[in-house]
Order: structure tokens, then sequence, then C-alpha cells
């Protein structure tokens, strides 16, 4: 009989303290995450090191091939850049004749990126609310490329919710050509390019770029770049692989926007 | 009593900020759920009568649950009823049939 008095005891304390958490969860997480930050930080950058040393001996072989086909785009390349100089000097001169002012740049901060969730699509950055930061800013790379949006706000912390998480869709839009279509997150840092008309060509290795339609992100923002397409001659509408321009293992900084 | 309890909550939290800071980073660990596999493992080989794992259930449950992106109470009851489940199940089916083959073998 006493010993089942404790065990009731032991039960409801059990309990009690498993709906206690869950009710000052926001104030447990923070705690945690601060104490466990230079930790964290350690771990990060000690796991980059390594995964990077081993994939520096796994990828010489794949480095020289793509060295000698880099140094075929290069020069390529150069010679598309002596044509946009030219091209930019006419568009500076068109832009004093026509009085147009520069675009306004965001307000931004940078942040750090201290954890990824391996099972799923999100980060967690060293700004919180006591930074500035609040739910749905945008989230990108010094690069300008879109990352995700801040999904929780910590006093110290944020989640962020990376493009890729399955449920996660917003407009976007082919550079250069006016085709517009949802970009859709399918989970595990996959995203796709959906409900592109039949009418409309997507080609591989066209880049993907924010629209400011719904609102989400402020357009011009890079989001990826085009991969497999998957046609159908049934149906009107098509999709398309997006494939990210960041690499979250490579990445270790982040800026939040904070207006735009 | 005390000291083996401070010892997985430790041991948790080292094991969580491992999980997520370090292996990330690699290819195949970032698949291997390591308190998971370690409170199953632990519950499994367990000496009979002692519920060790249990504390070790509700610690690993805690801290995968405060360093995930869902609530934390899902986690502590995930683990807890996993190792409880393992506890049961060695109890009524695994043991008595150790124990028997164990007598078996002293007999002859």
């Amino acid at each position: 009989m006493k010993t089942l008095y404790r065990n009731l005891i032991l039960i409801f304390f059990l309990v009690s303290l498993i709906f206690l958490l869950d009710f000052y969860q926001k104030e447990v997480k923070n705690f945690f995450y601060k104490i466990s930050e230079p930790i964290q930080k350690f771990f990060w950058r000690a796991g980059m090191k390594v995964s990077n040393f081993f994939e520096t001996i796994s990828e010489i072989k794949r480095l020289k091939s793509e060295n000698e086909e880099l140094k075929l785009k290069n020069q390529e390349l150069l010679s598309q850049i002596a044509n946009l100089n030219e091209f930019k000097e006419e568009n500076e001169n068109l832009r004093e004749a026509l009085n147009l002012g520069l675009e306004k740049e965001f307000k931004i901060s940078l942040a750090q990126i201290i954890r990824k969730d391996p099972s799923q699509d999100f980060i967690l950055i060293n700004k919180g609310s006591k930074d500035g930061i609040e739910e749905n800013l945008p989230v990108i790379t010094p690069q300008k490329i879109l990352v995700g949006k801040v999904y929780k706000v910590y006093k110290n912390y944020s989640q962020v919710k990376l493009i890729s998480e399955k449920g996660v869709s917003f407009g976007g839009k082919i550079v250069g050509k006016e085709i517009l279509a949802e970009v859709s997150g399918q989970g595990n840092l996959k995203i796709i390019f959906d409900l592109i008309p039949k009418e409309k060509e997507v080609l591989e290795g066209d880049l993907v770029e924010t629209t400011v339609l719904g609102g989400f992100f402020p357009k011009g923002l890079l989001i990826g770049q085009i991969g497999k397409i998957q046609k159908s001659d049934i149906q009107p509408l098509y999709q398309a692989e997006i494939l990210p321009l960041f690499n979250l293992d490579k990445l270790e900084n982040v800026f939040i926007i904070l207006e735009f | 009593m005390v000291k083996k309890i401070l010892i997985f909550f430790f041991l948790s939290y080292f094991l969580v900020l491992l999980e997520g800071s370090f292996l990330v980073h690699f290819p195949i660990l970032n698949k291997i759920p390591l308190l998971l596999i370690l409170t199953i493992f632990y519950n499994l080989f367990e000496k009979r009568g002692k519920n060790f794992g249990i504390s070790l259930a509700f610690f690993s449950g805690f801290f995968e649950g405060v360093f995930s992106f869902r609530s934390i109470s899902l986690y502590i009851l995930i683990f807890l009823i996993l190792a409880i489940f393992i506890k049961f199940l060695l109890k009524k089916y695994l043991q008595p049939v150790i124990h028997l083959n164990y007598g078996k073998i002293f007999k002859k």
C-alpha cells in the first residue's frame, strides 16, 4: 500500500512537471540555449572543420575535372563581364538621365547559426527579441540568397524555418523571364517550383528569385537554381526542382532583414 | 543513485549538443538518433528490477524536446512510453525465458 502511494505521488509529480515545462517552454528553452551557446559554437566549428577535411580528401579527383571545366567557364564569363561593363555604363547614364534614385537598402541584422535540427528544416540563430527580431522576418545569406524566415523568437535566440520546410510556399519568378509560379518546400532541403503554366518554358540552370507577391519577402532575393524538370503532356501545369544556392553545412552567418 | 542520475543528465545534454551541432555536418552520422539509441539499449540491457533507464528516458526526452522545434512534453512522453514499454516487454516475455534457460543449464 505504501509503495502504491509512493508511486502515485511520483507519477503525479512527473505529470505536473511535464506540463509545467510546457507552460514555461520559452523560458526553459532560452535558458538552455544560453548556457549551451559556447559549447554549441565550438561543436559547430569543429564539425565544419572535420567535415571539410574529409570532404577535401574525397573530392580531390572531382575537383580536378571541375577545375578544368571552371577554367573554360571562367574565360566565357570574362568575355561576358566585358559586355556587362558596357551595359553598366549605359545603365548609369540612363539612370542619371531619368533621375532615378538607387534602390532602398534593407535594414539588416547579422546573426550566427548555432544549431541545425537534423530531422527538420530549421536552424537556431543567436539573435532574439532583445535584438529586435520578430516572427516572419526574412533571413538571407551574406550573398543575398534567401534562407528562410523567422519562426519562433526567444529572448536571445530565434528559430528559423528554412524555405525547404514542408508547408512553406510563396511566389517566385525566373530571373530575366516573366515566369511566375509557386515555390514550395518539400522537407529535407528539397524545394520545387510548382504550378508553372505549360506554355512558359523553364530551363535547367535558370535562377529563381522572390517576387513581391504575397508580401512575405522583398523582391529580387535569389532562391535557387532550376534542377530536374517534371513535365507531363496531359497536365496544363508542371513543376521543376529548385536546387538551393546556400549550403547549410558551410554557412556560419546569416542576415535578418528587419525592414524592407 | 543521485550520482547515476547526474551522469544521465549530463550524458543526455552532451549527446544532444553533439547531435545538433557536430554530427549535422556529416552525411550519414547526422541521421543517427543518439539519444534514442542510448535509451533503447540501456533499457534493454539494464539489470532486472532496476529502473534507472526510466530516468535516462526522461532526461533524453527533456533535452531532445528543449533542442527541438516542438514541445518539450511531447518528447518526454515519447521517450518515457518507449522505456516503459521495453521494460514491460522484458518483464512479461523475455526475462522469464532467459531465467528458465539459465535454470536448465545449471541443473545440467
